[in-house]
């Protein structure tokens, strides 16, 4: 469907140029983190700025991986982030199957009951939430830290309307081999849902390793910062030294890069798809 | 059979249930008691530190819809969402239509490099802007300068640093609106496009007479669902507005209210107050947005 050889007119021209003007607003700070990242403190404060690093410069990050606490931010984010995504997508694919393939009581009232905490911000009530934790004597643990996000209504959702797609014959001709429901959770549901699955891990990973509020609250230990609360530190620690700051925004990338350099496709329509269904 | 079935049906409750309740009671304790909570909260007198608390009617409402405070927090969310969701939503449009039409080949690379910004967390993104932003060594003063101008403070004038925050929330949520208007776009029938060729129409004309009514579901449906994102605009103003560049005014905003009245000045009542504020704004817009939906 290339039109390489179609006639581009003035317009398309004036609109293109728009394009890649956004197209360098866009990069442009991704960019401008990279190369600065690689300067020497002197390079950066210099004016008229250097584009490129005249010598590219590893202090930054070394300064950054040997730093007291970096890479103890970094390992607690992993921990959260890994634990959040195992234990939530573990509850929305079993939830999805009940609410997908079963009938049985009050199931519409459950399901509007979820319904609803979708529609409530989780800001709103992080005062109570605060609270309760507290009381488990949870304030600056990883227990703390991941219990919020352990169920997500998003995906029950998410996994009922995949899980929805499996034809009920497949089911029922199991069943009347006399299989179980977890054995059809285990061999029947669970492999055509592998697709939703991954994705629902990528989605749920990617908004826990990019959450401040809760952290903020729940963590004044700095062995149990997150990488967020730990980048934010970094501004005063380093006192105007964007190098060390970019080298760590940098790092803090990395995890986010890979699974959109691997799943890219997967990420950018299913997050498309998913917003237009709600 | 009769008995089979109901042995069926049977074993099938018990495995709803041994699912469902364990789940619904994580609800419970996560979900439904913060959210009780917070709405009875806000009629009481209730300290975080502090035991203890008395009932006071609508003392806490009074209080924040007077307090200064809160209405500049109010006002600076509401400019921030507007012009976030605004700019986001235009461009989003734009960079979908381009994408869509590839007058060049190589859109698909494109597309993801634009989205990329959509998976780089908040802190990182706004510390990279604020970089760029700086007053001494940022590009943006250092091209101002280079074109005549003087050096703008952009991150210690309250005015003036709601504009990096608007670009640093646009910057971020472009992609993602790109990605959902070229999903609607892609299920706009050729047919349309094709007979409107044959009546003569010009691009622009079927930009105005198929393409923008066709997409107006979606549009309403991003327009709500960007606001509500903004509205909960926290780590952005934050992130932005604090440290050592930073003359240590916080930008202010709704969400930020309810984190001072609660963490800092120890008021649980006054945050479940703003809470229950918040609550209900979200939970008209999503409402506005489901009936959206319906419509469709």
């Amino acid at each position: 469907m290339h039109r390489t050889a179609k006639h581009l007119t003035a317009v398309d021209y004036l609109l293109l140029l728009v394009f890649f003007v956004l197209l360098i607003f866009t990069l442009f700070p991704l960019f401008w983190m990279l190369v600065t990242g690689f300067k020497t403190p002197a390079e950066i404060n210099r004016v008229p700025p250097t584009v490129f690093p005249r010598n590219w410069f590893w202090g930054n990050f070394t300064k950054i991986l040997t730093d007291q606490f970096f890479p103890r931010y970094f390992l607690n984010s992993i921990v959260v982030s890994v634990c959040v995504t195992a234990i939530a997508v573990f509850g929305s694919t079993l939830m999805g199957y009940v609410f997908a393939k079963f009938r049985f009581p009050l199931k519409n009232v459950f399901f509007y009951l979820i319904l609803l905490t979708i529609m409530v911000p989780f800001e709103a009530t992080v005062v109570p939430l605060y609270l309760i934790v507290r009381s488990m004597k949870a304030i600056n643990t990883y227990w703390g830290l991941i219990f919020p996000s352990i169920i997500s209504s998003f995906g029950i959702f998410f996994m009922r309307q995949n899980m929805e797609q499996i034809p009920d014959s497949l089911l029922e001709a199991a069943k009347i081999d006399g299989a179980g429901n977890f054995y059809i959770l285990r061999k029947i549901i669970f492999p055509l849902s592998l697709s939703a699955i991954s994705v629902l891990s990528i989605l749920l990973f990617l908004i826990e390793w990019s959450d401040y509020f809760w952290p903020l609250l729940i963590s004044t230990k700095k062995e149990m910062f997150v990488l967020e609360i730990g980048l934010t530190l970094l501004q005063d620690e380093y006192i105007t030294d964007y190098g060390v700051m970019m080298a760590g925004c940098g790092v803090a990338l990395i995890p986010p890069l890979i699974l959109f350099i691997c799943f890219r496709r997967n990420i950018m329509e299913s997050i498309a798809m998913t917003g237009i269904k709600g | 059979m009769n008995a089979l079935i109901n042995r069926q049906k049977k074993s099938d409750l018990i495995f709803v249930f041994s699912i469902l309740i364990p789940i619904m009671a994580l609800f419970t304790v996560i979900r439904f008691i913060p959210i009780a909570q917070t709405i009875v909260t806000s009629f009481y007198n209730k300290s975080m530190i502090r035991p203890g608390a008395t009932f006071i009617g609508l003392e806490n409402y009074k209080y924040v819809f007077n307090d200064h405070e809160f209405l500049r927090s109010c006002t600076n969310t509401v400019f921030i969402a507007v012009f976030s969701m605004f700019l986001s939503i235009v461009f989003g449009l734009f960079l979908a239509v381009e994408v869509n039409r590839a007058p060049i080949g190589g859109m698909k690379v494109y597309q993801a490099l634009f989205f990329l910004p959509v998976i780089v967390s908040m802190v990182p993104s706004t510390l990279m802007w604020k970089m760029l932003f700086d007053y001494n060594f940022g590009v943006i003063n250092y091209i101002i300068e280079a074109l005549g101008g003087h050096s703008v403070d952009w991150i210690n004038n309250a005015k003036i640093v709601r504009w990096p925050i608007i670009i640093v929330s646009f910057w971020k949520e472009t992609g993602y609106n790109m990605m959902i208007f070229y999903v609607g776009l892609k299920s706009i029938s050729r047919e349309l496009y094709e007979s409107a060729e044959l009546d003569g129409a010009n691009g622009w004309r079927q930009f105005r007479s198929i393409t923008v009514p066709q997409l107006k579901p979606i549009t309403l449906f991003v327009l709500v669902v960007s606001f509500i994102k903004f509205v909960k605009v926290f780590t952005q103003a934050v992130v932005m507005t604090s440290g050592s560049q930073s003359s240590g005014n916080i930008m202010k905003t709704i969400v930020y209210y309810i984190y001072q009245q609660g963490f800092s000045l120890h008021s649980m009542g006054r945050a479940s107050a703003a809470s229950v504020i918040l609550l209900v704004a979200v939970f008209l817009l999503t409402w506005l947005q489901m009936n959206i939906g319906k419509e469709r």
